[in-house]
């Protein structure tokens, strides 16, 4: 009979069939006995998994408060050591100048009839106001014109006529001198240097200048520090004695040596049965439970998993220069007359402004951040960890800043040097008394925000094939911002760096939250990696009080790459 | 709208009861089904130990899985195909389905003249449980539960060309135990 021919069925086959499929066959009585005792293991097996699961997920969830509230605790219960305001984070590298200095300066000035811009306030009450402006300005009064033969650095300072109003007579000259290098008619434009000289005030009894750098007193934070004497109570720790009275047993002993003999066989008997049924019921036991051991650690994949990921990506800070900052505005703005230096400061603040939203790009950025995931089901997982952020936009400016603020009442004048536009722009303090713009060559400004990051995620996963998967996750961060930098790539203009205890402009803590989605393969058994794009959108603005600023401001984000190590703890175990 | 709720059957009150982990509905369930289900297993297993090894992980994956049942089939059916698939791989891990090579031989071939009405359960089941286990296995998916060919080679990764061909000698050696035994027969009966 060919093999094929027997698919078939004949008398064989419906013979068999209607007498046995339908067939019933008495199984033995401890069947369900055994049925019943692998149920049970089974379900404490399973009560066991989800203890263990909900142990994991409570000592997930307590690292991640501890983490979180140490990371707290180190950044908000660290006092600072002392706030420095603005001014003093970075000092201008301005001197302050003697009456001597200042009037060697002014003689040098004539003597060699060089490009050296001397702008003097007077007391408040005067208007009299000197400016030497290269080339391109006439001042209307007796502002001596120097002979500039390199050109570009054109200077405007402007008080703030209001508040000059209120300085009282007995004020000193303030003196503002801003000068070119003394070289500068020898070298050529490009390596003009500019010098600002902080504003002074002359005490009017000694009739000397002295120089406040500091509008601002540090203010210090003083933690109260509390010792925690506790006495320790007095327990009575004598516990009653309890009395233990040994059970009184009499027996008989009979004298028959033979029952007794009996009895003592008869009770041995017993227990060795006894102890026989338990081997059997354990040994079945533990038959149960390596099969099911071996089929679980094969099926099961372990919850938790050791993650480091780096995601460059390009950053937009997204603020903008406010179209109309503080003016420039002195007396002689009111007064009729060809142009003079207030006209070109805002001339040049315009073109600053322009120049500064034209060049400013999203800069390299990038994360770094290292994550332990829980598996909460077969394909979500829990992410947390701990990462560093460092945010980067850069713009380009050919100007540079220098904004002053005035004490009427000290008599003293701040500075926190010359700066980019950008400073400015985000400052709050409307008591800016003036500004001072001066044209340079271009030069390159980096904005760098570095973060310590605190995220929470959930990411959920799809097999695409046997290695490959798919990935989408979503979550939030805590980024504490540790430091802030504004570098500049001239070395007349001051960077700015703002630490973690600094008071800054900057937003300290900012949440963000983002989005990721990509591909991963696994290399191994217990390792794995990921690619995919990410979004991260900060939920705030990037300054603290974006409501009392000028400055047009928008929610920061980053567009990048994520690249990710995926290491599986206890992973790798194979079903013996 | 739905007015009105189609009452629940006894079946359906078992089944939720199993569902809910309760001991005493597993047990009926148990009950109603341990026969039948002891036969099957005792035609895919050579013993009769065996066959109640394979009954009790069936039953424990029946009572576990049972909440996955769709009702698009009889509960009798599906807890059945339990039972074949434990089988199967019971037999598989003791790695019994390899090819044997035993009757291969089977050159005489009785005719399909016969009956099994004769015949006793224990009797039909020992011949069986007598075939080599790919035999047995074969044997008893095609001819008793029903499933064709490629149904089987699907089931024990083999082609489908092999499950006819090990068909055709499971077959064989039964038509000749058959045979066998029905010469016994006559020649007792004609020497008595």
């Amino acid at each position: 009979m060919s093999s094929a021919a027997n698919d078939k069925r004949g008398k064989l086959e419906d013979e068999f069939r209607n007498r046995m499929y339908d067939a019933e066959a008495s199984p033995s009585q401890q069947l369900w006995s055994r049925i019943d005792h692998s149920l049970t293991v089974q379900e404490n097996g399973e009560y066991k998994k989800r203890a263990v699961f909900y142990r994991q997920l409570a000592a997930a969830c307590i690292a991640l408060l501890l983490v979180a509230g140490g990371v707290g605790a180190y950044y908000f219960g660290s006092a600072p050591a002392s706030r420095q305001p603005l001014a003093t984070v970075s000092p201008a590298p301005s001197a302050s100048t003697t009456p001597t200095e200042q009037s060697t300066a002014t003689n040098q000035a004539g003597a060699t009839k060089q490009a050296k811009p001397t702008i003097a306030g007077t007391k408040a009450n005067q208007t009299r106001q000197q400016a030497t402006i290269p080339d391109t300005i006439t001042a209307p009064q007796g502002a001596s014109v120097g002979n500039q033969p390199v050109g570009p650095a054109a200077i405007a300072v402007v008080p703030a006529a209001a508040l000059r109003d209120k300085i009282s007579t007995n004020a000193a000259s303030k003196d503002i001198e801003i000068t070119t290098s003394e070289a500068s008619g020898s070298k050529p434009a490009a390596e003009n240097s500019l010098a600002l000289t902080t504003p002074q005030a002359a005490s009017p009894a000694t009739g000397a200048a002295e120089t406040r750098l500091s509008l601002y007193k540090p203010i210090r934070n003083t933690m109260a520090a509390l010792g925690a004497t506790g006495e320790k109570p007095a327990f009575n720790t004598m516990a009653p004695r309890s009395s233990l009275a040994a059970p009184a047993t009499t027996e008989s002993i009979t004298d028959n040596f033979v029952k007794q003999n009996k009895q003592v066989m008869a009770r041995a008997k017993q227990q060795e049965e006894a102890r026989k049924a338990l081997a059997v019921a354990g040994n079945e036991a533990v038959a149960a439970g390596s099969k099911k051991s071996a089929k679980e650690s094969s099926a099961e994949r372990s919850r938790w998993s050791l993650g480091m990921a780096y995601a460059p990506s390009y950053f937009d800070q997204n603020i903008g220069i406010p179209n109309q900052m503080m003016g420039a505005s002195s007396r002689q703005s009111f007064m009729p007359g060809g142009p003079s230096a207030t006209a070109l400061s805002s001339l040049y603040m315009d073109q600053a402004r322009e120049e500064y939203d034209e060049n400013t790009d999203p800069g390299f950025s990038y994360g770094v951040e290292v994550k332990t995931s829980f598996r909460l089901g077969k394909k979500i997982k829990l992410l947390t960890g701990l990462g560093f952020l460092q945010n980067t936009s850069r713009s380009k400016s050919s100007y540079v800043i220098q904004q002053f603020w005035g004490n009427a009442y000290a008599d003293a004048y701040d500075s926190n040097g010359p700066t980019s536009i950008f400073l400015p722009s985000i400052s709050t303090n409307f008591a800016t008394d003036s500004l001072a713009v001066a044209k340079t060559p271009e030069y390159k400004v980096n904005h760098r925000y570095r973060y310590l990051t605190v995220p929470v995620g959930l990411q959920y996963e799809g097999n695409m094939g046997k290695d490959w998967f798919w990935y989408g996750g979503a979550g939030v961060a805590a980024n504490i911002l540790l430091q802030t930098t504004i570098l500049t790539s001239a070395s007349e203009v001051t960077d700015v760096e703002y630490d973690v205890n600094e008071n800054s402009p900057f937003r300290k803590l900012q949440w963000s939250g983002n989005v990721s989605a990509g591909v991963g393969k696994r290399l191994a058994n217990h390792l794995s990696v990921t690619l995919g794009p990410e979004v991260r959108s900060y939920f705030t603005t990037l300054l603290a009080e974006p409501e009392n600023t000028q400055a047009p401001q928008g929610k920061p984000y980053t567009i990048g790459v994520n690249m990710a190590v995926n290491y599986e703890l206890g992973a790798g175990k194979k079903a013996r | 709208m739905k007015l009105f709720t189609k009452p629940k059957s006894d079946e359906d009150k078992l089944i939720e009861g199993c569902i809910a982990g309760k001991r005493d509905m597993q047990q009926l369930l148990y009950d109603q089904y341990s026969k039948k289900m002891m036969a099957v297993c005792l035609r895919y297993a050579p013993t009769t130990f065996e066959a109640e090894d394979m009954m009790q992980e069936a039953f424990v994956k029946v009572f576990t899985h049972i909440g996955k049942f769709k009702r698009d089939c009889p509960l009798e059916y599906w807890i059945r195909k339990i039972m074949v698939n434990t089988a199967l791989k019971h037999l598989r891990s003791k790695q019994l389905l390899t090819v044997s090579h035993e009757a291969d031989e089977v050159n005489n071939l009785a005719s399909d003249n016969f009956s099994l009405t004769g015949y006793s359960l224990d009797e039909l089941l020992s011949m069986v449980q007598s075939l080599a286990p790919r035999y047995r296995m074969v044997f008893n998916l095609y001819a008793i539960e029903g499933y064709n060919h490629k149904e089987i080679g699907e089931m024990l990764d083999i082609s489908e060309g092999t499950s006819k061909s090990q068909y055709s000698r499971a077959r064989a050696i039964l038509q000749n135990m058959i045979a066998r035994q029905e010469n016994n027969y006559k020649e007792n009966v004609i020497s008595s």
